[in-house]
């Protein structure tokens, strides 16, 4: 009786820990979100970040810190600084690698780059060693993906927001230039 | 020779305990007000704040209830010392080292109420429940380029204050599009020029946390 009390608490323990390895494992899953940036919000404040959807006169912007919020488009100048170049709110912040990049989604890069159908808020999401495409995730799907992001680095063309952990968790990739946000409407300076 | 050294050593003491609760209250005023500087990115050695300040500063960590409840049972510790019968030596300065690691452990204790509590202070200013104040800038200053963003700001509603002292008026402008994040620190001299502005980030608690516009 008790030998079998002991082998259903250890069939118990490894099932358990098989369910939480593979919770961990499917939180590991990071997404590629197809964007467009990084822009500034005008004003001076020195909000940097990207466009990851788009409506008729507005867009869904990612700032480097902070929850997304929605801004007119004609608030935003496109800018070559990185969401390293502005002020931070940790003086310590993680030491994160581009070398932890997601080699699976970012073989999607060139799939990307070479179809101009592919528009901004596209998201890739990894599924064991199939990737899915979302071509219109909800909100809530971009904001749960967003949220887990401790800290944005550049590497190369691609911005990949890393974990707490230091893992990434969301890669943030040009969308095709043929898709892009025109010159004509982002903020125009006035003399 | 032997009667004279004691006598050295009890006003020694004597001065030191004398010294000690001022030092502590001195002590948990910086802690607080450089924490709370601290969290709008404010080096403690760039601001000039009065002893008399500093002090009334103090209260705010020393009211928390763990500091209470701390300094309570160090009392208690001192009291019941001072109760113990004749010990030998030894035992007697195991006991004062140990009631000096429990004091020790108060400045620790006062250090970590002083975060806390400027934490709290600094989103209050971040979620702008704090005062909002309109300085009067100086005539020759409002051609400057941080003036147009400060006038705006002021426009908007959404200037705060940080912390007014004799020689600076340290304030911060709430961006409009994530005001709990994201915004400019304006600081103006006591002549009413914008000494410097800096932009600022908070670490907001998360995603869904609530902000005031």
């Amino acid at each position: 009786m008790t030998m079998r009390i002991a082998r259903n608490s250890i069939a118990a323990v490894a099932i358990g820990l098989i369910g939480a390895g593979a919770a961990l494992a499917q939180e590991e899953f990071a997404k590629l979100v197809v964007g467009d940036g990084p822009f500034e919000v005008s004003g001076n404040n020195g909000i940097f970040g990207f466009v990851i959807a788009r409506k008729t006169s507005t867009v869904t912007f990612k700032p480097c810190h902070g929850p997304t919020f929605e801004i007119e488009t004609n608030k935003l100048k496109r800018t070559t600084l990185k969401c390293e170049d502005g002020a931070a709110p940790n003086p310590h912040p993680l030491n994160v690698s581009c070398a932890y990049a997601n080699t699976i989604l970012l073989a999607q890069i060139p799939k990307i780059e070479s179809s101009n159908s592919v528009a901004i808020g596209t998201v890739y999401e990894e599924n064991g060693k199939n990737v899915t495409v979302v071509d219109k995730p909800s909100p809530k799907l971009i904001s749960d993906t967003f949220s887990k992001v401790a800290q944005f680095k550049a590497c190369g063309d691609v911005t990949i927001g890393f974990g707490t952990t230091g893992a990434p968790v969301v890669n943030v990739v040009p969308v095709p230039i043929a898709n892009q946000i025109k010159m004509e409407e982002l903020y125009k300076e006035t003399k | 020779m032997g009667e004279a050294n004691s006598t050295v050593r009890a006003a020694l003491v004597d001065a030191v305990v004398a010294a000690l609760p001022v030092a502590v209250v001195y002590f948990s005023g910086w802690a607080y007000l450089s924490s709370y500087l601290g969290e709008f990115g404010i080096d403690a050695t760039q601001v000039e704040v009065a002893f008399s300040t500093v002090l009334v500063y103090a209260f705010i960590p020393l009211q928390n209830w763990k500091v209470l409840a701390y300094f309570t049972l160090l009392a208690a510790l001192v009291y019941a010392l001072t109760l113990v019968p004749e010990v030998p030596a030894w035992r007697k300065n195991l006991l004062n080292l140990v009631a000096g690691f429990f004091a020790l452990g108060l400045l620790f204790l006062v250090s970590w109420a002083a975060k806390e509590d400027a934490y709290e202070m600094a989103t209050y200013v971040w979620k702008g429940e704090k005062s909002q104040t309109v300085p009067v800038l100086s005539a020759a200053d409002q051609s400057k380029p941080p003036y147009p963003q400060f006038k705006a700001c002021i426009d908007r509603r959404q200037v705060r204050q940080i912390i007014g002292l004799p020689e600076q008026l340290f304030l911060l402008c709430r961006s409009p599009e994530s005001p709990c994040v994201y915004g400019t620190m304006i600081v103006v001299g006591k002549d009413g020029t914008i000494i410097y502005t800096a932009n600022r980030v908070r670490k907001p608690e998360n995603d869904n946390e609530n902000c005031p516009k």
